[in-house]
Formats: C-alpha cells, structure tokens, sequence
C-alpha cells in the first residue's frame, strides 16, 4: 500500500531544455524571412516598373545585390537549423528522422512549384520575345520603315529630276543672259522651277549667297558653305540629296557646271503628317531594335527575379517548415522521450501537455492516463503479489512449525510438497521424496489413498503403523482431496504422530487395571493372611495330627498371597514413577558400577564396558538410570540364558558408553535369543513381555526412565552392529542436559494422566516429605 | 494394664480377624464399622487403642476426618492407621495428624500384635 497512491507526480519533460535564452535569436528568423520576401516583391515591382523609380541597371543590381543577401542571411539561418537537426539525429535524439522529413517535405513542396514556375515562366517569356523580334511583327516594323524610306525616296528621286533637269535648262540658258538680264533670267528660272512644280529653287554661290530666288513662301535653309565646297558630296553631275524630316521638306543642291561656284539649290515641302507618321516609325523601329539588342538582358533580369523570389521562398518555406517541424515535432518527441522511459520500466513519466497542440496534446494527456492506468495497475499487481507472497511465507512458516506431517501429492500421485514434520516421520529428507511417487514413499498410506481416490468423501482418515529407523510409529493420517480437477484430484495429507498417544493411553488403561488390581486383589488378601495366621497361631498348638501338613498349608497361604502382594506392588510402583531428580553425574562411573555388579552376578557371562568417554559428565538421576541400565543388563543375561546350551557357546554382554551431539548414549549388546520382529515396539508397553515369568515391566520402566530424562530406548538387533551376530542391540538414549531439548507430544500429558488417576483417595494433597517416602520405597522396589 | 482395643474397619471380614487375633492374645477388643458408631463407642467408653482404616465406605466421616475429631476430643489417645493399596501419602498424612502408626495392608500378624504392644505401653507409660 506505499506505492500506490503515488498521485503527486512531478510532470515529466523528457526533451532537451530547448534555447529560450536569446529572444533576438528566436525573432531574427521571422524577421529575416519578412525582409527577404519585402525585398523580394519591392525588386519584383521596380523591375516590372509599377513604381516610378526608373529600372535603370543600377537599380536593378542594386535590388538583387539587397535580395542576394537576404537570401544568404536566410541561408545561413537555414544551416544554424540544418546544423542542429543533423546533430541531434547524430546524437539520435528522438524524432530527429521526422524532423529531417517533414524539413525536407516542406523544401520540396515550396521549391518545386516555384522552380517549376520560375522555369514554364522563362520559356513564356522566351517565347513571347520570340514571337515578338521573329515572324510578321518584325515584318511589320521593317516594312513601315521601309515604306516611309520609300515614300522619301520617292521625293527624292523626284527633286533629283527636277534639279537635273533645272540645272539642265539653266545651263542651256546663255550665261550673258544671267549676267546681264537678270530679269529675264529670273523669270527663265522661275517658270522652269515652276513648271517642275518646285515650290523653292534658288541658285547660291559657294559663300552660299543668295543669287537668284523664286518667290519664297516658305523659309528653307541655305546649305551650308561646307557642304558646298565640298566636292565629295555636291559635284556638277549628281545632286546631293538632303531629306529633312524635321523641316518638313526634301532639297537637292546640284553645282552648276557652265556657272562657275554657282549652285542650284532645290527644295520641296513634304506633307507634313506623312512626315510626322514617318519619324514616329523611324523612331520606333529604333525602339524595336534597341529591344532586341536587349533581349537576352531582360530574358536574364526576368529569370534573376523568378530565381531571387524562388529562392526567398523557398528560403522562408525551409525555414517555416522547420520552424513547423520545430513545433509539430516537439510533442512528439517529448512523447517518444517519454514512452522510452515508460519502456525501461519507468512509470512515473508525464508529459507536459499544451492545450495548442490540438490533437497532440490529446495524445499526450491519453498517454498520460495510460502511464498512470499503468501504475496503477502495476502497484495493485505489486501489492496483490506481495499479499500473496506474505500469505505464503506465512503458510509456509505454519507448514513448517506445524508438528503434524503435512505431505501435498499432486494429480499423478507424486509428493508435490511436504513439511519438516513430514520429513522427520517418514524418515527421508525433502530432496528424496519431493516428486517421488507416494507408494514409494510411504507405500503403507497406500491403501488410505485407494480410498481416498475410489470414495466421494473429500476426507478420509485411519491409523497406520510406520516402521523407520528401528522405531514403530502409530500415525493418525487425514487424506483431503483437493478437488481442482475430478480427473487428477491433489491430496493433502496429514500425519499426527500419536505414537506416544497411544502408548499414553495404553498405559493409562494399564493404569486403571494396576488399580484395580491393587484394589480388587490387595483387600481380600488382608483377611486371607490374617486368617492364615491365626488359624496357625490359634490351633497350631492343639492340632497334634499330621501338624507338619497343617503347617505347610498355613505357610503355602501366606506365601502365596505374599507373592500375589509383590506383584501387585510392583504394578503399583511402575504406575506412580517417581520425578527424577537430576544432578552432574558421571556416566561413564555409573556405567562401571552397574557392569561391575551384573559381572559378579554373572560370572559365565562375558560383560564388557566399553566407555568412549572417560568421565563423561552429564545431568541425570544417577539411581535411575543405573536401575534402567541393570535391568536392560539383566534383560541381556536372561536372553542369553534363553539360548539352548548347545548353541550358545559363550555368552557376551558390550556395554558402550559415548556422547552423540546432545545425547548420551549407552549400548547394550548381546548374544542372546534376541527380539521378535513384529510389534517391537509395544515391548516397551507395561506387561508386554517374551517371556514366561516376566511381569512385562521392565522394559516400560526403563522407557519411562528415559523419557523423564528427554531420551529413549530404541530396539535393534546385534546384527545391525556386529553383522551376523545373534542377539539383542538395546540403546538407551538420554539428553545430557537430562531434559528434552523438544517436547514430545504426548509424553506430559500421559504422565499426568496416570498421576491424576491416583488421587481417588481422600486428602490427597501431601508433602513433599510424603513423596520423598514414597520415591526411596519405589527404588527399592525396582531394584528387584 | 490398659487393653481396650477399638478396632475400625467397613469390612467386617477385617475388623473381625484384627479383634480375633488380639482376642487371642489376651487383649479386649470392640469393633466399629462405621464413623458414627465409632464415635459412640469411644464415647461410651474411652479406649486404650485405636485401630482406624482409612478408608471407610458408606461411612459419614472417612479415616482421617475421624482421626482428627478423635485427637480432637482424645488428644493423648493413640491411633494406629490401617492403610489400603496404594495410599501411603494418606497414612503419612495420617501420622503427621498425630496418628500413632500406619500399618500398609496386608499385613502379618507379628506386626499387629507388635505395633499394638507398643502403642499399649507407650499409652501406659505416659499414664
């Protein structure tokens, strides 16, 4: 419950800290596209001529030199970005991929219709300059100019007639006429002018002085008197033309040949609209030409433009669409930044959400939810897991200190688990039975388990009789069949050990039969004896006949009923043990003591101590002990005695003595008849015995001796020992602290059930006196 | 020389046999199968001894509580406890009552004649 409720996360920015120290840095790109697409547009403009600035080369440049730098500028901004994306997909920063492609996608979308543009633009114009300086309208051009040549032309070839045939008349005119009639002459002139439908004829000297003129309506200009003197240009066979547009007139000067420097000037007015229409096509034929001289110049200005707007948004496009991809790209990678950590197993991440990404911020905050969800979960899964985990620590520490035996068999029969009280009933440790079939186990629960599997009762209970280690254990045992599958049920299997309950309560029923014996048997006895002995000491003196006979019934009676009375004495005392009372004693002195006595008793046999340990000290009632060791001892001779003489040969009695860990331990080993194999261990019950005149006691004291000194008497046979050999092997086994290191059940409760039995007699709260008394009667009395 | 016996037993096959052979040896003896008649009896006349079972059936008042209501009235009266099987705690309580004796049955003859000998003289001796 500690890791659940972890509500108070801090909000989780997995990207790099972005650069938000330097405003200036964040608005020059903006405002370096503003300048790039102004310059951009104000070049388009001037040089389209929307503004009165003159598209003079100078300007021109100017504008792209202004344009090419702001597109540089944009470039380098575009590199700084270019720079920073390559190097954090170098650094493989997340979503450094879809930066570079949505980068790219954006360049390419702006490039390509402005490139496209830029180029289908080119070929129109090139197109149209070419329709333009090629085919009809060059024609066109070329033949108003030709036509207005012409036209003067024609004026021209007219004037040159009539000079030549003016000149011609006034050369035929006698010169002395000129020189004396001027009169005459002048008229001579002016019809021949007239008549040649010259409006204007004048003859000039080489100073270009008038000499003779026709009427003058209208003002022409005198050659100059360079031209005149000229030979080059006026000459006395071909008039020299002049066509004077701005004049509005054609003239022709022509020198005389029979007058000397004199010179015929003609002129004629042209009309002058013709005239006007001529210079404007001459005019703008020069214009037509002086564009097609220029043509490839303004094809390149055209191409420059459409390149320098290309670029400047291309330029502005790359560096939006980083800045896009800047914006878009963001979440993104804050939320791959993030599901990264979620997947090394981090689940405290949260992503910053901006309510301006849209959908975006929609994925985050579902992201977010998912993060949480997934905590959430994990936690509760944690913390179920750990509740389980406790609840099978704490099973399995209740396995374990349980003291029943606890065996789990799985569907197919094998030992799927089993405790630490199991291992120690049946005797094998956990590594040997774990998966191992139970018949081979335990092969006596196989009946029970028959049962169990053929039988709809989900319990089955019984008693079964275990033989391990030497020792005879009487188990209770409860099959539970765990019904997960009706096919292959499990079982638990429960074994209490009520070995000692039934030796407890065995010996409790012989308990109330030592009673009632002594009760039934002791009291008619008193009057037995009594009359006995009175009848022997009332008529013992007057009987007089055959007084031997009467003496022997008398004494038979009293002998007889003072057998029966040791008897039942001796029940008595095995039913009221006395506590033992323990002090340091040595074991191995005891040992040589109760060897040395049975020796002198037993001469024929061979009784030998064999003591490990020398002294060997430890806490026990020495009386006691030495009792139970005699009486095993004695137990051993009359074995031996038991052996038909022929094959005997010689008797033989080890007593070993030694400590095992936290036990002592005395072997007594012999060579008799030994013990039977079946129900061994119920020779340790009181009145079971082998033999014809035992009472059946001495074992159960013995046993009792050792249980009240936290130890037992286990039965073996000498071949376990001496391989081959006949006999018994009794080992008496008592802890040397002389308590039991652990409680066996059963054992307490036994004792205080016969103890309580006892007190059916009035007033039976005694002292201790009273049970000191009772103690030193009983030793006594076992020592029989 | 003091003689009176009380011999107090429930089994009559007892209380006569311990009398008879008492009788035979020259002592007087009465018989009590019962606390109350018990207590008649040392009441009609003050015995010189008391046998007293301790365990008394169908009896008001069992051995002991006899014993004490005797010493009660008769401090200097000795009283020797017949002990059944198996309750020597109880005649030991018995002596540390002031009880003379116990005697454990069965007992012999010797030892009846015996103990009631000595209780005899003593009880001479200190009157």
């Amino acid at each position: 419950m500690t890791t659940a409720d972890t509500s108070a996360t801090a909000p989780f920015d997995p990207s790099l800290p972005e650069s938000k120290g330097w405003p200036l840095g964040r608005w020059l790109a903006p405002f370096a596209v503003a300048i790039a697409l102004l310059s951009a547009i104000l070049t388009f403009v001037v040089l389209t001529g929307l503004t009165r600035i003159e598209p003079t080369a100078q300007v021109v440049n100017s504008f792209y030199l202004i344009d090419a730098a702001t597109i540089l500028l944009l470039l380098g901004f575009i590199l700084r970005e270019v720079w920073k994306v390559v190097q954090a997909r170098r650094r493989g920063r997340a979503a450094a991929r879809l930066h570079v492609q949505i980068v790219g996608l954006f360049s390419v979308i702006a490039a390509v219709p402005a490139v496209v543009v830029a180029v289908v633009a080119n070929v129109m114009i090139d197109r149209g300059l070419d329709q333009l300086f090629t085919g009809p309208t060059r024609e066109l051009v070329q033949n108003a100019v030709s036509i207005a040549k012409a036209y003067t032309f024609e004026h021209a070839a007219a004037i040159r007639g009539d000079i030549l045939a003016v000149a011609e008349e006034i050369d035929q005119t006698p010169r002395p006429l000129f020189d004396q009639d001027r009169g005459t002459f002048q008229q001579l002139f002016l019809r021949s002018a007239s008549a040649r439908n010259l409006p204007f004829a004048m003859l000039i000297d080489k100073n270009g002085n008038k000499l003779v003129e026709t009427d003058v309506q209208q003002r022409f200009a005198t050659p100059p008197p360079e031209i005149l003197n000229n030979p080059d240009l006026v000459n006395d066979t071909e008039p020299y033309l002049v066509v004077l547009p701005d004049e509005n007139y054609v003239a022709a000067v022509i020198r005389l040949p029979t007058f000397s420097d004199t010179f015929l000037y003609v002129a004629r007015p042209l009309d002058p609209f013709v005239v006007g229409q001529l210079k404007q096509t001459e005019l703008k034929a020069q214009g037509y030409a002086e564009m097609e001289a220029q043509r490839y110049g303004i094809q390149i200005a055209f191409a420059l433009m459409f390149a320098v707007i290309a670029l400047t948004i291309l330029m502005a496009s790359v560096l939006i669409g980083l800045n896009f991809a800047d914006r878009l790209v963001a979440p993104i990678r804050r939320l791959m930044n993030a599901a990264s950590t979620v997947s090394t197993g981090d689940l405290h991440v949260q992503v910053p959400v901006h309510r301006s990404e849209g959908d975006l911020a929609q994925l985050g905050e579902t992201f977010n939810k998912m993060t949480q969800e997934l905590r959430t979960q994990r936690d509760e899964l944690v913390n179920a897991s750990e509740l389980i985990d406790s609840r099978r620590r704490f099973i399995e520490a209740v396995l374990s200190s349980a003291s029943a035996g606890i065996i789990g068999v799985d569907g197919s029969g094998s030992v799927g688990i089993l405790n630490r009280s199991a291992e120690k009933l049946i005797g094998h440790a956990e590594s040997e039975t774990l998966d191992h079939p139970l018949s081979d186990v335990l092969p006596e629960l196989d009946e029970l388990m028959k049962n169990a599997r053929e039988g709809k009762q989900r319990l089955v209970q019984g008693q079964v009789t275990i033989q391990r280690e030497g020792q005879e254990r009487n188990l209770s045992v409860r099959v539970t069949a765990e019904q997960n599958n009706p096919a292959h049920d499990s079982y638990i299997i429960t074994l209490d050990d009520i070995t000692e309950l039934v030796s407890a309560q065995r010996t409790s029923a012989w308990g109330d039969v030592a009673r009632r014996i002594a009760h039934e048997i002791k009291n008619p006895l008193t009057p037995i004896q009594l009359s006995a002995e009175r009848i022997r000491r009332k008529f013992g003196r007057v009987i007089t006949d055959d007084k031997a006979v009467f003496e022997q019934c008398t004494d038979t009676i009293i002998r007889q009923v003072d057998d029966i009375r040791r008897m039942v004495d001796e029940f008595s005392r095995f039913a009221r043990m006395p506590k033992p009372v323990m002090e340091g004693e040595d074991v191995a002195d005891t040992v040589r003591q109760a060897v040395f006595l049975m020796k002198v008793a037993h001469s024929e046999i061979d009784i030998e101590a064999d003591l490990k340990q020398d002294p060997l000290r430890a806490q026990f009632d020495r009386r006691l002990i030495s009792q139970a060791l005699t009486n095993i001892i004695k137990n051993a001779t009359e074995a031996i005695e038991a052996v038909p003489p022929e094959e005997l040969g010689k008797g033989r009695i080890d007593v070993i003595a030694a400590r095992e860990n936290d036990d002592i331990i005395i072997d007594v080993i012999d060579n008799g008849i030994g013990l039977p194999k079946v129900a061994r261990a119920r020779l340790l019950e009181p009145y079971v015995t082998t033999r014809e005149k035992g009472t059946g006691l001495g074992l159960a004291i013995v046993g009792r001796v050792l249980e009240d000194h936290g130890g037992r008497i286990e039965l073996k046979d000498a071949s376990d020992f001496r391989p081959g050999q006949r006999g018994a092997w009794m080992r008496l086994r008592f802890a040397v602290s002389g308590h039991a290191n652990k409680v066996e059940a059963g054992t307490e409760p036994a004792g205080a059930n016969l103890r309580a039995g006892e007190k059916k007699q009035p007033a039976a709260e005694t002292g201790k006196a009273a049970e000191a008394t009772h103690s030193e009667t009983n030793i006594e009395a076992a020592g029989n | 020389m003091a003689n009176d016996i009380l011999i107090i037993d429930d089994e009559a096959d007892i209380r006569e046999l311990v009398a008879g052979i008492l009788d035979d040896e020259g002592f007087t003896t009465r018989t009590a199968g019962d606390s109350d008649s018990a207590s008649a009896e040392i009441a009609s006349r003050r015995p010189d001894l008391v046998f007293l079972d301790i365990w008394l059936q169908g009896s008001r008042l069992d051995g002991l509580q006899l014993l004490e209501e005797i010493k009660r009235d008769h401090a200097s009266l000795p009283v020797v406890m017949i002990s059944g099987h198996g309750n020597i705690e109880t005649a030991v309580a018995a002596i540390k009552s002031g009880a003379f004796d116990f005697m454990e049955k069965p007992f012999k003859s010797e030892r009846l004649l015996l103990v009631a000998t000595r209780a005899l003289a003593q009880q001479s001796a200190a009157a």
